[in-house]
């Protein structure tokens, strides 16, 4: 038999329940307040983080067949091929530029430093739109600077700083509208926009451009927030319906994002 | 009036409140650093409202209903996600009107039946949140994607209840060994 309390001693235990969680939601934002707790609160978070990819990665290689892995190394070995024509043909151009510009008396540009930072919390959305980073106002952060990993290939950009961290909305987010350009003989340029999933759309492309899968997209600078040239992915499919006065593409990232835990914050181009 | 008063729950020291209080923070930061980082369809699993759904029909539906809104505060106020302030302020009140009346056993079914429900409310709720923000922002939205990968949600919640209910109960000593026989009911304050 179940003993029945008084209504007024429930109420009051209802009400010491409300407090205690009101006291918590309290507590947190305090904790994220106050640089020193946040900053421990972030590196304990940055832990949680690094863990539970670890443990995703070794589940995917769990559950990956044998086919899937000989298929992904031929892709591999193929874009190793391209990769490496490539470099001898950019290490050719740059030894004809650093000889132009000796020859010019052009003096570089200092190249701004990055911030390095970690992965904190990954958002709750059903597709990862968004991360929190553990750097924020107080590191010297701003609203719309590009985030990168493996310095230079684009994983997001700054959406809100706050006092010790930040949120970067990820390209993947339907939020995402990045100005882009497509790598090859004439440079296409469009504006790449995220979906639902890992798949982006490079949309207005004009009609007489020619592109083809396997063309590098990277972003334009023409936005004046991101710098020129960081890496967004390959173009997998170009879509060209003859009425229609632009072409799309889609286009395939050249990482996962749940994998990457360590990034690097690029201020913006006006800072450099 | 007094002989129905547990005075050894009366005299409940603030820890116990506050290790619920640690325990939320706990499966928040889990739920957050861990099973978010993992691969789909795992990612999806909510590890806080599962937890929540549990401590709402094995303790009290007081603390289950606080539990299950203050983590969709939480996670909004940091930016880790929209819509789920609402979510879980229409997940808490399915979870108090529903819970007393309709699933008031300590039974499985009624864990089940209570977790179903809060789910459903949660993603129903989040859905009905982006819709309405879609349609007065800019932003795209793919309700399809959503919707799919919602009922996701649902099933793993529904999967987390069923599966992990049992080790959690035993874990954090709830653990009769069974649920509790036809008859008894629920007690709607603080946990003894």
């Amino acid at each position: 038999m179940v003993k029945l309390r008084p209504k007024s001693v429930a109420i009051r235990r209802a009400t010491l329940v409300s407090a205690t969680f009101l006291g918590v939601i309290l507590f947190f934002w305090l904790l994220l307040r106050i640089p020193t707790l946040a900053r421990v609160y972030a590196r304990v978070e940055a832990g949680l983080v690094r863990v539970g990819t670890n443990i995703g990665t070794g589940l995917i290689g769990f559950t990956r067949s044998e086919k899937s892995l000989l298929e992904q190394l031929e892709v591999c070995e193929a874009t190793t091929r391209t990769l490496a024509r490539e470099a001898v043909s950019v290490a050719t151009l740059e030894q004809e530029i650093t000889e132009l510009r000796a020859l010019l008396g052009y003096t570089t540009k200092a190249q701004a430093t990055g911030l390095s930072t970690h992965v904190i919390a990954r958002a709750v959305d059903n597709d990862v739109t968004r991360v929190l980073i553990d750097k924020g106002e107080l590191d010297g952060v701003q609203t719309g600077s590009a985030v990168v990993i493996d310095d230079g290939v684009l994983f997001g950009m700054i959406e809100s700083v706050r006092q010790t961290s930040s949120v970067v909305r990820l390209v993947t987010s339907p939020q995402s509208r990045i100005p882009a350009a497509v790598l090859g003989a004439n440079r296409t340029i469009g504006l790449v926009e995220g979906r639902q999933g890992a798949v982006l759309i490079m949309d207005f492309i004009p009609q007489d451009a020619e592109l083809g899968t396997g063309n590098l997209v990277v972003t334009s600078g023409l936005d004046g927030l991101v710098r020129e040239g960081l890496i967004i992915g390959l173009v997998t499919e170009v879509v060209a319906v003859e009425s229609a006065p632009f072409q799309h593409a889609f286009i395939e990232l050249l990482y996962e994002p749940r994998e990457w835990t360590s990034l690097l914050i690029l201020p913006p181009p006006t800072g450099l | 009036m007094d002989e129905f008063v547990n005075t050894a729950t009366t005299n409940r020291p603030m820890m116990a409140k506050a290790a619920y209080g640690l325990l939320f923070l706990v499966t928040l930061a889990l739920q957050t650093g861990v099973v978010v980082s993992l691969p789909e369809p795992y990612r999806l699993f909510p590890l806080a409202l599962v937890v929540g759904i549990i401590v709402l029909h094995e303790r009290s539906v007081v603390v289950g209903a606080w539990w299950i809104l203050a983590s969709g505060f939480l996670l909004e106020i940091r930016g880790l996600g929209d819509g789920l302030m609402f979510a879980g302020l229409v997940a808490a009140v399915v979870a108090t009107t529903l819970t007393l009346p309709v699933f008031a056993k300590r039974s499985f079914w009624a864990l089940l039946g209570v977790g179903t429900a809060i789910a459903v409310a949660y993603i129903v709720g989040r859905l009905v949140w982006l819709m309405f923000w879609a349609i007065f922002s800019d932003r795209a939205l793919n309700f399809g994607s959503l919707a799919q990968q919602g009922l996701m949600t649902i099933l793993m919640t529904i999967i987390g209840v069923f599966v992990f209910g049992a080790y959690i109960r035993r874990f954090l000593g709830w653990s009769r060994g069974k649920f509790v026989s036809k008859g008894q009911s629920y007690d709607i304050s603080f946990p003894h």
